[in-house]
């Protein structure tokens, strides 16, 4: 019954097979080549110029969330001792870890190296340590200052610095060096494909919008997974010529588009498709969000691993709050958005602490109505429908009054 | 007469009032800068009020200390500050910065990004930048210019206060836990030369105090302070008088022997404190000494620790020779680490180990914080490695008040399960 | 010579009377009522009024449970004038973990679910208490739990675990917090879902919670269950299902820390018999 209110896109199959084949290929058929887990926010440029196989464990925690399999995992890693008020993406893996084959999916192949950047949160650290203990695996950390105010020149130093030992690093693991021509191929893929992505999410400008969260949330898989990859690139140029389409033909993602609305955080995988659901009953479709586009930064010409460490120093979740509040403002009114619902991800405290001020601000500067969720991104344990609901119809009720 | 060490943030207006404070949370702040640019650096620890403003800037599943302090600032309480400095440590520190520059917008309030990867190749040379940029930012803001003398002055003082901190941690077990805690309290409120000079007195006379158990401590310790002929007392300009002194260190010893729950005499013996089962306290902070009543009424003794409101905070001192910014840059990178710093856990974990070997400690105690993530991370692999070393140990999760039926419960039964081996 | 286990918790007062041989005299159990102190006292006066024996014949009497500290009147300082001033008081762990070895000397794991905390407690070969973990602060795996549950469903809290057992298609219950978890129960109640499978869910929810807390000791065999959730053959059910190993329950799960209560007032005493009183 919900599936109904979710208008499938054409090109999902290929989605799920290009994803299926990257999990396939990273257990089967990478024929020696090393695999690394890096975090959502490593400079993977790098590392696929240095002809490492990157995996993701946090997508491997959306995935299981959205199998309603995160839970099971989560309780693993707390019979280990880890507090059930962690991460639940952390959870998940540590829980996969213990797991071994058993685990949804038969778990992520083991890593050759761990790749972290903390430019997404604190957390990364604390897990990736825990994996390199589990596995006996050396792990690099990449440190990115936060910005609180402005990206400083020796920041951009240091980090460059550091990229430079990044490449020592898996030379000295893996006997596999950089590659500059391959260097410069891999960023352009990467530079096309987020350029495809960006303007996928331009095109949700259009009324009524050709995309709702779930689309966003299901396609940006590849912008992280395979990012900087040729496959990629021709996935988002599918899935650009589909979405065009359906804006020229003037077909919406929901059936009756009444309201347009903006999304802050990470999805609540578990209730993906029903969650939404609720909003697309009330004619309310998300036409952009804070998190999927957060992924969709260029990289600069110039000197490779200076353009790289300005990149994945700048990220959004490596920027102060007043940059993300300004994010979601400009988002809103570049969208022509009518509200924005915030999720409070228990899992995530770099991104959800200060939302209440975000949301005043914003509400005050753009004079449109916000709402809170509070929930997590995984764990469904946290999560009360019941109390969901209620908010979620009060707030549309808002919007009625406010329209 | 006001209690000699002050002991919460609330007198220091009163106390203080011809003096500049600024605040701070953690102590990766380098004090040693905003007393070169003539500030006291007041640390903020959780308050034991409930909760009444910051709920509106912050979700529940945002850790108490973030919280209180916010609250504290939002309710008026912290008028007295004329900025606030938040070094980079775990996620919430770092909302918490923005929250407050967001509800405070006239207020100096500043950040310093500290590394994460403290022992790599670059972190030196970041940090330098990072921490004269924000010399640069209180000259700016303050008009005011801090000399690389006054940083020298600043890195003497704080190491002074370093060192006593030291002599006292060692003769912790004939101090009473609320008393240690205290003192250690006062050290981060009050001015430091100020400090330094009441520990140093309340030293010596602790030491004249145990070698004349019997006579009263005003008399040993003012004959102490006439006769002695120490050369670290003399070289130094005492400020106080003896008599004040002597009067400080009996108040403190004996109101704090009062507070004890079946207090004994803060001059114990070695043998009846022996007695006691021997813990050690491991978590990010210590903010409500009603745990230690709580420990010493049941029987414990907290001997060590591995908190940042303790050791953390007093170890390691900065060279006073070279470059002052690149001393502190080095003192901040080098030493014993949070669990924020990468790399943190198995210096941590050796460390712990170390000191249970040290102290013959027969038990360690975590006290974490509920949503603390960075020490709830550390967690399992050091239980796992108290396990392997035959240490027990036993978990407090703490919320906004420590106190509860549960929590003497679980401390009771901890002291009867070590005590029974 | 007799001695006395008085465990106060927090629904229910628990008594055991032991002879100087150490033999089982008579045991009881009341509602605590809002003043646990009070019940106990009063429970000890109907024990020993059975039994004909008077206060003064007990040697040394132990206090447990939430209600301990204060029961404690004369602090071990001499005879007790009164029976219900206990001579010493010790934590529910110790006195759990001795009286469920005293009935059971393979157990190695206990799991003890009361009204107001769950705790599991790892045991040496001797009896010996090695580790210990206790629920935190929520009501989500504990005796309240179910008292909440069954308050929505409208049952005897007595029946629950029965109507669990008829359950033939268990209702996933999802959230562990106890408001939550109300408020699910509420909606599958009012989407027409069954009585008994909701019941099941709320078992299968309160096991997965409680050995989530009992994995941190491990679940060593021989694993007995005790408090007075142990009465509930539903939750007992759940947890073997759960964690795939037989469970065994006292025949009176509840008045275990009572009797390791008594059982370690009788050591006391011995232990002292030289006549002048620990703690002097």
């Amino acid at each position: 019954m919900t599936e109904k209110r979710y208008k499938k896109l054409k090109c999902a199959e290929d989605l799920t097979r290009l994803v299926e084949r990257h999990y396939a290929k990273a257990r089967y058929f990478r024929f020696g080549q090393p695999l690394a887990w890096v975090t959502s926010g490593a400079p993977v440029e790098l590392l696929r110029a240095m002809d490492v196989f990157p995996v993701y464990p946090e997508n491997y925690g959306a995935l299981c969330g959205a199998r309603g399999e995160a839970v099971a995992l989560c309780q693993a890693a707390e019979a280990q001792g880890y507090s059930g008020d962690l991460c639940s993406y952390a959870r998940s893996s540590l829980g996969m870890m213990s797991q071994g084959k058993k685990a949804p999916l038969g778990g992520l192949p083991r890593p050759n190296l761990l790749v972290c950047c903390n430019n997404i949160c604190g957390t990364v650290l604390k897990w990736y340590e825990a994996a390199s203990r589990f596995y006996d695996t050396p792990l690099f950390v990449l440190d990115t200052p936060f910005i609180h105010d402005q990206l400083t020149e020796y920041s951009i130093q240091y980090v460059a610095a550091q990229l430079q030992e990044l490449v020592r690093f898996v030379q000295k693991h893996t006997g596999r060096r950089l590659n500059q021509n391959k260097l410069k191929e891999i960023i352009s893929y990467s530079n096309q494909a987020t350029a495809l992505w960006q303007e996928i999410r331009e095109l949700c400008r259009a009324r009524p919008s050709p995309l709702n969260a779930p689309d966003l949330f299901v396609n940006m898989a590849p912008i992280v997974v395979l990012r900087s990859t040729k496959e990629a690139v021709g996935f988002y140029r599918q899935l650009h010529a589909e979405v065009q389409e359906r804006v020229q033909r003037g077909i919406g993602a929901i059936p009756q588009e009444r309201y347009r609305l903006v999304w802050d955080n990470i999805a609540i995988w578990y209730r993906l498709y029903r969650f939404y659901s609720y909003f697309v009953d009330r004619g309310a479709c998300f036409v952009a969000d804070t998190y999927t586009g957060g992924w969709a930064m260029q990289l600069q010409a110039g000197e490779p691993f200076e353009c790289l460490a300005r990149t994945y120093t700048s990220v959004f979740l490596n920027q102060s709050l007043e940059y993300r509040g300004q994010l979601l403002l400009d988002l809103i009114q570049h969208f022509s958005a009518d509200g924005f619902v915030m999720h409070s991800n228990r899992s995530c405290k770099p991104y959800s602490l200060g939302q209440y001020d975000v949301m005043r601000q914003v509400s005050q500067r753009c004079r449109v109505p916000g709402v809170i969720i509070e929930a997590d991104m995984c764990d469904s344990r946290v999560y009360s429908e019941e109390q969901v609901k209620t908010r979620i119809q009060a707030f549309m009720e808002t919007l009625d009054a406010a329209g | 007469m006001a209690h000699p060490f002050l002991d919460s943030c609330r007198d220091w207006p009163a106390r203080y009032p011809n003096r500049r404070a600024i605040g701070y949370l953690c102590t990766y702040v380098p004090e040693e800068i905003l007393h070169a640019a003539g500030f006291v650096p007041v640390r903020l620890l959780k308050a034991n009020d409930a909760i009444a403003h910051a709920d509106a800037h912050l979700q529940s599943y945002c850790c108490a200390l973030a919280r209180s302090a916010l609250d504290q600032a939002l309710a008026g309480k912290l008028g007295f500050l004329e900025g606030m400095v938040f070094p980079h440590t775990c996620d919430t520190i770092q909302c918490l910065a923005d929250v407050w520059r967001v509800n405070f917008p006239g207020l100096f309030v500043t950040t310093i990004v500290q590394p994460v990867a403290v022992e790599g190749p670059h972190a030196q040379s970041y940090l330098v930048a990072e921490l004269r940029r924000f010399l640069r930012r209180l000259e700016d803001r303050f008009g005011i210019s801090v000399t690389d003398e006054a940083l020298g002055d600043g890195i003497r003082v704080h190491n002074r206060t370093r060192q006593l901190l030291g002599q006292l941690s060692l003769r912790r077990e004939q101090v009473p836990a609320t008393t240690y805690f205290d003192i250690l309290r006062a050290s981060t409120l009050m001015p430091k030369e100020e400090f330094n000079d009441l520990l140093a007195e309340m030293l010596l006379a602790m030491d004249s105090s145990l070698l004349a158990k019997n006579e009263s401590t005003e008399k040993s310790c003012s004959s102490r302070f006439l006769t002695t002929e120490n050369a670290e007392n003399t070289e130094k300009k005492v400020k106080i008088s003896a008599r004040s002194a002597c009067s400080a260190v009996k108040s403190l010893f004996f109101s704090g022997v009062k507070n004890e729950p079946r207090g004994e005499n803060a001059f114990t013996t070695s043998k009846v404190t022996s007695r006691r089962p021997r813990l050690i306290l491991v978590g990010p902070y210590l903010d409500d000494p009603s745990l230690l009543k709580l420990i010493h009424g049941l029987g414990g003794q907290v001997v060590a620790d591995d908190v940042c409101t303790g050791s953390r905070y007093f170890e390691t001192p900065v060279s006073e020779d070279g470059d002052p910014v690149q001393a502190l840059a080095q003192r901040y990178l080098e030493r014993r680490p949070c669990p924020c710093k990468a790399g943190s856990l198995p210096r941590r974990s050796e460390a712990l180990i170390g000191l249970a070997k040290v102290h013959q400690a027969e038990g360690v105690v975590f006290v974490l914080p509920k949503f603390c993530d960075p020490h709830a991370w550390d967690y399992p692999p050091l239980a796992q490695a108290l396990d392997k070393a035959g240490v027990p140990h036993l978990l407090l999760e703490t919320e906004q008040t420590v106190s509860g039926e549960q929590m003497r419960t679980r401390i009771q039964a901890f002291l009867e399960m070590i005590s029974y081996q | 010579m007799y001695f006395l286990g008085v465990d106060i918790g927090s629904l229910t007062v628990k008594v055991v009377l032991l002879g100087g041989d150490g033999k089982i005299l008579a045991s009881g159990v009341n509602r605590a009522g809002y003043r646990g102190q009070e019940a106990a006292g009063a429970l000890v006066s109907t024990i020993l009024a059975d039994q004909g024996i008077p206060s003064t014949e007990i040697a040394y009497t132990v206090a447990t449970g939430y209600g301990r500290v204060t029961f404690v009147g004369t602090g071990g300082t001499c005879a007790p004038l009164t029976p219900v001033m206990a001579s010493e008081e010790i934590s529910e762990i110790s006195c759990q973990a001795r009286g469920v070895y005293h009935l059971f000397p393979g157990a190695r794991t206990i799991i003890d679910i009361g009204g107001q905390d769950s705790k599991a407690i790892r045991l040496a070969a001797s009896g010996r208490v090695v580790d210990f973990a206790m629920n935190d602060k929520c009501a989500a795996g504990t005796g309240r739990f179910l008292e909440v549950m069954a308050q929505a469903l409208e049952v005897d809290i007595q029946d629950l675990g029965d109507l669990s057992l008829r359950g033939t298609n268990k209702v996933n219950i999802s959230s562990t917090c106890t408001v939550f978890a109300e408020s699910e129960t509420i909606s599958h109640l009012a989407r027409g879902a069954d009585r008994a499978d909701i019941a099941a869910g709320l078992h299968e929810a309160i096991a997965s919670r409680v050995l989530g807390m009992a994995s941190r000791v491990g679940l060593e065999p021989q694993v007995v269950l005790t408090g007075g959730v142990a009465m509930n053959r539903g939750v007992a059910k759940a947890l073997e299902a759960k964690c795939g190993q037989a469970i065994v329950i006292p025949p009176h799960p509840q008045i275990t820390g009572a009797l390791g209560a008594a059982l370690l007032a009788r050591e006391r005493w011995e232990r002292s018999s030289s006549g002048h009183w620990p703690g002097d």
